[in-house]
Parts: C-alpha cells; structure tokens; sequence
C-alpha cells in the first residue's frame, strides 16, 4: 500500500512539475518580439510599459539572462524609425534606468558600425570624431544607469564595451565586483575581459589577474576555465595556447569547453580531421543559428567548415539557411554594413543568379544602407561595382574601392580583374566600347600593380605569372608602351599612381548624407 | 692621369647630376698625390668667387673629405704630413676626424656612450678643433674650418674668440649659411640660449646680402630649440613670407615639426615636389632617401618610397666606394634590400654581407647592428650566438635584447631538432654533430631565459611588453626554466649564479675581427 501510495505520489509531484513547467515560465519568457514590437509602434508610452512589464517580470525570477539577452538585442538597431521612438522614450522620463541604458546599447552599437570590421586595413579610412562619440556617449549614459539603478547589468556591459574602445586605459575591474554581486555569472567575467582590447600592453597578465581574483566567485566556473577563456580570446602567442588546448582536450566533456573545442576544431591541422570530428563539429555548427547569432559570423564558420574542414555540400546547406536569417537580421539592423557586405557577396558573386530589375534595386539600396557606415570597407566597394550602371560608375567605384583599402596592392590587383570579368559580362553590343571607356583606369591599375610588386617579396605569388591577373597587367602594360595609349597615365611618376582622393559618387553621397540615425 | 680619372669615374659611378668642383676634387685624390691634390684643390678653390660658389665648392670639399675609405683618410694624413702649413690640408683632415668621432659615438643618448667609444670620440673632436683652428689661422677664407669648429668646440679644451670667429667668417663667406653654422653653437642642449642665438643673428644676419635677422631667428629657433616658447611665432613669421630661398627651411619646418598645418593636403603636396627636385650631386643621398622614407609613411604614400629609392640608388652606390663604413647609411640599405630583394636587381647575399661587415668597422658600439650582422653575416662554421651575445651586451633595452635573442635561439633549437628526427643513423659524424649543436643551442636558451627573467624581474618591476606572456619569446621562459628546474638541460646553466651568466662583454666573433685586420687605420 506504502508503495502504491508512494509511486501515485511521485507520479502527482511529475505531473504537477511539467503543468507548472508548461504553464507559467515567467522567468523564461523571451520579450525580444514584444519590445520589437514596441519599439515599431513608434509610441514611447508602450514602450516604457512593455519593458518595464518584462523588467519586472524577470526581476521577480531567478535569472534574468533571458530579459537581458532581449533588452539588448532589440536596441541594437541601427533603424532609424526605432532609434527615435527610443529618443522619444528618453525625453519622456530623462532619468529612468532602463531608457538610459538602452540608449547606451544603441549609441555603443552605433558607435561599433562606424568603427568598423576589425579585421580591414589598419591605414583605411577611418570613422570621423562625430561617429567615435557615439562610443563616449554610450559609456556616459551608462554609468548613469548604473548610478540611478545599480542592477542594469546591459550597462555594465556596455561599459565594458566603451573601454575597449578608449584610447586610456581599461579599468573593468570595479563593475565587475560591482556586477558579481548582482550576478556572478561566466558571461559578465568574459565580458569584462573584452575591455582590455588587442593595444592593451601585458594585456594577458591583465585577464590572468581578472580570472585569480573573479572566476573563484562564480559557481559552476573556476580559474582553469576562465584562463582557458582568456587565452581563446585574446591572441595569445603558442606556448599558451598549447597549454589551453591541452585543458580543453582533458576536459572535452564538460559543456564550459565546448565553445573552444568547436575553436579548436576550426584551426587547421596536419592530417586532416576526421569523418568523427568533421560531423561533430557541423552538428555543432548547425545548431548554433538561432534569432541571437549573427548570422555574418555564422556563415563565415560555415565557409571554413564546408572549404578547408571539407565537410561536402555544407556551404551550400549554410547558405540555404544564411539568406533569410540575414534578410531578418537587416528588418532590425537595416545599416550593419557586414551583414550587407556579406549577402551581396553571395547574392551577386558565390550565389550569384541572374537578378530582375527590382531584385537589383533592392540590392542598390541595400548597398547605399551599408555605405553609410561602410565607406571605409574595399569589400563593400568591390561587391558595389556589380551593380554598377554605366562604366564610368564602375570606374569611380573600383577607385574608391583601391583608395579605401590605401592601394594596397591585393585591393588593387582585385579591382583591375573585376574590370575586365565585368568587361567580358556586358552585352556583346555593348563590350568594345565599354573596354574603349575602361582602358585608361586600368592602364593606371596595371602600372600601379607593377609598381607595388617591388614591394613585395621575391616569392611572392601575387606578382608571378602563377597569378592569372599578374599577365593582365603585363598585357596592358605592353599595350600602353607598344600603342602608345593614355599617356597621361604613362607620365605619372610613381608616387601619383596611388588612388589619393575618393571620386564622388552623386547619388550614393547624397543617401548618405540625407541619413540621420534618429536620436537626439 | 686621364686613365686614374676614367677608372675613378667607373669605380664611383657618378650620379647623372654631377658638380664641378667635387669632380675637379674627386679626380685629384684619384692621382693618389699629395702634390697635385694641393694645388688642384687651391686653384679649384681659387674659381669660386660668389657666396654661392663658395657655397657649392665648400659642400663639395665636405663631401669628398669627409669620407671613411681608408685610401681617401690614408692619403688626407699624407697630404698633411707632406704640406704640414697647407690649410686646405689641415681642413681636410679636421673634417674627416669630425665625421669619424660622430661614428664613434654614434646617435644614442649621451649616457649610452661609454668606454672606448667615448674616449675615441672625445680625442678625434680635439684633433679636429685644433687642426680647424689652425687651419684658420694658416688662411682665415678656410670657411670648412670654421663650420667643423662650430661643430666640435663644445667638447674642446681649445680656447677661441668665438665673436671674433664669426665676425671673420661672415666676411669671407657673406652666405645665410654661415651665421646659420655660428647660431647652432649655441643650441639649447649644448648650454646655449635662444637669446644668444638671436643675438649672433641681430649682429650679423644684417650684413649678409638678402639676409635678415628674422629670417636667421626662425632658422636657430625651427632647427635648434623647436620648443621654445618664441619658436611658433618664429614659425608663423617664416610662412608668411614667399622668397624662394626659404623654402628650405619652410620644408624643414613641415618635415620635422609639420609646419603650421599639419594636414593641409596642398602642402604635403607641395613638401612633396619640393623634396623631389632637391636631390642633386651634393645632396647627402642618405638623409634624402630617409626623408623619403617618412615623408612616404607619414602621407600614406607608399610609392614614393619606391619612386625615391630608385632615384638614389646611383647616388648611394657611388657612396659606397666614398664612404664605406658609414653605417647610418649601410644600415638603411640593408634594411630596403632585405625587405625586398626583388627591388635590389643588382643585390646579392654577397653584397649584403660586405654591408655588414662594413657596418661593424665603426658600429661595433650599437646593438642594433649586431642584430643585423646576426641575421647576415652567421653559416654553418660561424654560428650566430657570439653576434647575439655582442647585440645583449651593446643595446641599451635588454628586455627586448633578450626577448629577441631568445626568439632567435628558439628557432635554431627547433631546426636543429628537426634535423636530429631525420637522421637515419645516430651513429654518423653528422648526426654526432648535430647532437652537439642541439646540446649547445640548449644551453644557449637556457643562459638567455635566466637572463630574461632576471631582467624581468619576474615580471613585478619590469612590466614592459618583451617581459610579459603576450611576447612569444617570453612566452617560452617558463617551460625552459621549469626544464632547468628538473634537470632536463644544460646543469652547468642550471646550477650557475646569475651574474656569471651575464652578457656583460665584448666577444671576439673570428670572422669580423678577421675582417677588420684587414681594413687598417685610415687617418694617422
């Protein structure tokens, strides 16, 4: 009897568990949908109440990730109509935490679009003051969130972000004692970390130290975690990263080391990967694409596990996923010009299909979209000279394109072969006197090219005939010299060759200059 | 004779854009005679009449004394012995003993300079004051001996009227340049004032045909104390004005201290042009190309770089017979040539090695350019530690010295390794020898990371970026001491005291001092 009770009893308390499991998940709700909605509305009303109702929603849970992760991710927007009902908002109640902190999302995003990839020619074009005071400004409102509501744990955040972005230097330590002991979580640790950027001097010393004195007040997180965190995410030199590696491969099981172990996994080895390796790592990868990725990074991963990992026909599964998670992404962040860069790339080159007019002028505008902040990209340029109208566009984009990328000689040598494929692309009718027009800018390109290959190493392959636009630029020298053409071009003395000033492109400049981000 | 004048012209290349006087000159010390070098010297001197003559026979008489080919300095102590009242002779010979005393210091900071190098450098600036002195009393129009005066006096125990000196050569030598030579004896860091400097240019720059005490203000002020609170009006004065003949010093102006605006594009422009057309026979190619140089990095403007270098290779290959050992030259061509070989169609291995040996005649007293002669000069029977034992010991950051050296050593020991793993069977000579090697380059490591790391402080006191794990040589320290912790390598640099492992002296490298024997003295 004891026992039939006791089963009927533990069989009740399951049952009643999932009915509350699937009833009420206040702490698990994801608002992202409702603050977008709201944000959309254009009402700042519905929008204070909205995020105040999910604040305390979350508030009144054990975990506030989720309301976080959404708070975030919704102001990060780079939509004009959004960014003025978010103003609206903050004039409406200049004091309150969460509109100040919000507000600092934004402008730090902002501030982060104008910077720019990372990754582009450190000599590029470079943002203006106006843009890198978006990044200031953030840090400023969100100290003051801090100070009229301490538990705005996005403010520290984004904090952590201004710093990183700081000509002075880091001091993330302070907010994240502060932060601890709102929430000792792994995510705000790994956050402070970023503060310290890559121009931060004994900058891995500086992690060690965060992880001695922080990791061991966070449960399920310890300092062998946490220095294995460091050493991922910052680039530390081999003797350290060897020692990382071999704790992720000793504690390969555990979920904290997944995310390395699928980093690892993305390095290139000697030998290969195998099948086990290659399927787990695709696994995943695939199971990562969720509203929260971004979708640009996602598909970068994809490329290198479809290319040189060699998982067949995984690019292509990628890509079927990719198009619309960037297409949704860009309803919420129309001006991310990585995104755009990306989906154009694919759209017009690796993808590429024939397109109708309106396919075209939606990728036009597109294009314009990223241009705003991404005058500084040679890649936003290049994928802009396919939807180039005339040959004169074509010839002031690839400029630009050079000239954004300080004729650096890969930039070069690109816009000189996409001349010509763009050149062999155009209707027949039309073809000898678009090369008639083009010869000319690319008679410079190829003396340009040739100029910069005595700079490079004897052996490099940019500069051999292994490298089907080096002959191109052997050609069109001999003709230049042999036909006597363009002679302004052959007078130039080395030094004028280079792509000095940014050729004006009247209806890009003019998109870009009517664009306002919509706050205050 | 006619022949020595063709050989001459063949062996130095002469630049397209040539000067009379330095070819009227440069032929004579071609004849290797003290006779004819003394008279064709008076009489070429006797042609120049005008300020600006003078101007370009003294420049000329520079460039072709001032030199360290040991035939061109044995053949200027010949002269001198064999005509001991000439002052051409005696000018001569202060001038090359001038240029050999700054290679013998060398650009570092005063207090880098010590020892031998110090005591060299301080005694060939005496020889040179009183040979200047000297030279001036023989013949007061000796206009080269009073510049190298200016030059060396602060050092000297000679006593001179300096007004006096002035005063005389402003009259035989009425040119800008010469109250411009008398203000920089005045330079701030050499226990002079601005107000002297303005003093010498109220008393004298008025009677200079063209010249005024402004203009000579704003020379001292821009080249001599840049930081003078009365240095920017001096500067706004300066651009105000449109005379030609102050271009010069305009261009100074923007490239040293970039003019009143910086970034204005019409003037990096016109920097630009200005710099291009002012390369001729008595240029210093080298101080051009470097301006070049950073002219190209400072704008962006990568080929004018390349556009220059092309232009002054012919000037530097000529300067490579006239002055072989002047490192601050050499050194610049080693550096373009091993960046890029492919722009050095007429450069090969042997040459980059003739450079470096060049460099180390007088450079031995510089880190730096050990390093280099550690990456050139190294084979299979002359193994590059005592060159990186020389560059510790001869830099002045030996954090980085040692991070480097480390670096280096690290990839030897890895090469090395991977040699070892081939070998098929261990008992041959060369698997014996590389045993050996590997032993070797072992304890090499191990004598560098204890050095390292007493040089860091265990990072608490140096915390400079070559003594943090973000280096990666530092970053390899740790697993070498814990190696020498176990008793895994080298228990002769495990178990000595620190001190006795210090790169602390000079070490005889076999193959330079083979090399410097053969050289000789020049000057006597």
């Amino acid at each position: 009897m004891s026992r039939i009770f006791s089963t009927a009893c533990i069989a009740r308390t399951i049952s009643i568990a999932i009915i509350a499991m699937l009833s009420s998940t206040p702490s698990w709700a994801d608002p992202l949908d409702d603050i977008r909605t709201a944000l959309s509305s254009g009402d700042p009303a519905t929008l204070d109440q909205v995020v105040s109702a999910a604040y305390a929603e979350a508030e009144g849970s054990v975990d506030t990730t989720v309301f976080w992760r959404a708070f975030r991710h919704a102001f990060e927007t780079s939509h004009p109509d959004r960014l003025a009902t978010l103003a609206a908002w903050r004039r409406a109640d200049p004091e309150a935490p969460l509109a100040l902190t919000a507000e600092a999302i934004a402008r730090l995003h902002l501030g982060t679009l104008a910077l720019g990839n990372p990754d582009v020619n450190i000599w590029a074009v470079r943002p203006s003051i106006a843009e890198a005071f978006h990044i200031h400004k953030a840090g400023f409102l969100a100290s003051q969130a801090i100070e009229a509501d301490r538990r705005m744990i996005s403010a520290y955040h984004v904090i952590f972000g201004a710093q990183s972005h700081d000509a002075a230097p880091s001091k993330p330590e302070p907010f994240l004692d502060a932060l601890l002991e709102i929430e000792p979580a792994r995510v705000h640790v790994r956050a402070a970390m970023t503060a310290y950027n890559t121009w931060t001097d004994r900058r891995i010393e500086k992690l060690f130290a965060i992880c001695e004195t922080y990791a061991p007040r966070v449960p399920t997180y310890d300092t062998e975690i946490c220095l294995t965190d460091a050493i991922y995410s910052s680039d530390a030199p081999e003797p350290l990263r060897e020692a990382a590696r071999a704790t992720v491969t000793k504690r390969a099981d555990e979920e904290a080391f997944t995310e390395w172990r699928f980093h690892e996994f993305l390095q290139w080895r000697a030998g290969g990967h195998s099948d086990a390796e290659r399927e787990w790592g695709a696994n995943y990868h695939r199971r990562q694409l969720d509203r929260y990725k971004n979708p640009a990074d996602w598909f970068h991963d994809a490329q290198y596990i479809g290319g040189f990992i060699g998982v067949e026909g995984y690019v292509e599964e990628a890509h079927a996923r990719a198009v619309p998670a960037r297409e949704e992404w860009l309803i919420h962040d129309p001006y991310d010009s990585r995104m755009i860069e990306q989906h154009l790339q694919n759209g017009l080159f690796r993808f590429g299909t024939p397109k109708t007019p309106a396919e075209i002028a939606h990728l036009r505008r597109l294009w314009q979209q990223a241009m705003v902040y991404g005058e500084g990209s040679f890649g936003l340029w290049f994928v802009g000279a396919a939807l180039a109208d005339t040959p004169d566009e074509l010839h002031r984009i690839l400029f630009n394109a050079v000239h954004s990328a300080t004729s650096d000689i890969y930039s070069v040598m690109q816009s000189l072969a996409l001349f010509d494929s763009q050149i062999s692309r155009a209707p027949e009718d039309a073809r000898d006197a678009m090369a008639a027009a083009l010869k000319c800018p690319m008679v410079r390109l190829a003396r340009l090219y040739d100029a910069l290959c005595m700079t490079q190493p004897n052996d490099a392959q940019i500069c051999s005939s292994k490298h089907p636009s080096y002959d191109l630029r052997g050609e069109l020298l001999a003709e230049m010299e042999e036909a006597q053409i363009c002679p302004e071009v052959a007078a130039l003395p080395l030094a004028d060759l280079v792509i000095k000033e940014r050729l004006p492109m009247p209806k890009l400049d003019a998109f870009v200059a009517a664009y306002e981000t919509g706050l205050d | 004779m006619r022949l020595a004048v063709l050989i001459f012209a063949i062996l130095f290349g002469l630049p397209a854009v040539a000067n009379t006087y330095l070819e009227r000159i440069d032929a004579a010390i071609a004849t290797g005679s003290t006779e004819t070098l003394e008279a064709e010297v008076t009489a070429t001197h006797a042609t120049a009449v005008t300020p600006e003559e003078l101007e370009d026979f003294w420049l000329a008489f520079d460039l072709a004394f001032d030199a360290t080919n040991p035939s061109t300095q044995r053949l200027i102590s010949e002269w001198h012995e064999a005509h001991p009242d000439s002052a051409f002779a005696m000018t001569a010979m202060a001038t090359a003993l001038s240029k050999r005393a700054f290679l013998h210091r060398g650009a570092g900071y005063g207090h880098t300079v010590k020892g031998a190098f110090l005591e060299a450098y301080l005694a060939d600036r005496e020889r040179a004051a009183t040979l200047a002195l000297q030279a001036i009393q023989a013949d007061d129009r000796m206009v080269w001996a009073y510049f190298t005066l200016f030059v060396v006096v602060q050092t000297s125990a000679q006593q001179a009227d300096i007004d006096k000196l002035i005063s005389d050569l402003v009259r035989v030598f009425p040119h800008p340049r010469a109250v411009n030579a008398a203000t920089s004896m005045f330079h701030p860091a050499w226990g002079g004032s601005v107000e002297q400097m303005l003093e010498v240019c109220a008393a004298h720059a008025p009677s200079i045909p063209g010249y005024d005490a402004e203009a000579c203000g704003a020379y001292a002020m821009i080249r001599n104390a840049p930081n003078d609170r009365r240095t920017h009006a001096a500067r706004e004065a300066l651009w105000a004005r449109d005379e030609p003949w102050l271009d010069d010093l305009k261009f100074h102006d923007f490239y040293e201290h970039g003019g009143l605006d910086p970034g204005n594009p019409q003037t990096i422009d016109w920097a630009i042009e200005y710099h291009r057309a002012s390369l001729d026979a008595l240029t210093d190619p080298a101080k051009w190309w470097h301006q070049a140089t950073q002219l190209a990095f400072r704008y962006q403007m990568p080929l004018y770089d390349l556009e220059a270098e092309q232009r002054v290779m012919p000037f530097l290959r000529a300067m490579d017979q006239r002055d072989p050992y002047d490192y601050y030259r050499i050194r610049r061509q080693i550096e373009a040539a091993m960046l890029s070989k492919r722009r050095y169609d007429g450069v090969f291995e042997e040459d980059l090695q003739a450079w470096a040996l060049n460099t180390l005649v007088y450079g031995r007293h510089d880190g730096e350019i050990w390093r280099r002669a550690s990456e050139i000069l190294p084979s299979r029977s002359d193994p590059p530690f005592p060159y990186l034992e020389n560059f510790v010991y001869r830099h002045t950051s030996k954090d980085y010295a040692l991070a480097y050296t480390l670096g280096r050593l690290n990839w030897i020991e890895q090469t090395t390794r991977e040699d070892l793993s081939k070998v098929e069977t261990p008992q041959s000579p060369d698997a014996v020898a590389l045993r050996a090697r590997h032993e070797q380059v072992q304890c090499q490591r191990a004598r560098t990371a204890r050095m390292l790391q007493a040089e860091c402080g265990f990072g608490f006191f140096n915390r400079s970026r070559y003594c943090s794990l973000d280096n990666r040589n530092y970053a390899t320290m740790p697993q070498i001491l814990q190696a020498l912790d176990t008793g895994e390598m080298c228990p002769e640099i495990a178990n000595a005291p620190t001190h006795s492992l210090a790169f602390d002296k000079m070490v005889p490298v076999p193959r330079v001092e083979a090399f410097l024997a053969t050289i000789g003295e020049g000057l006597e």
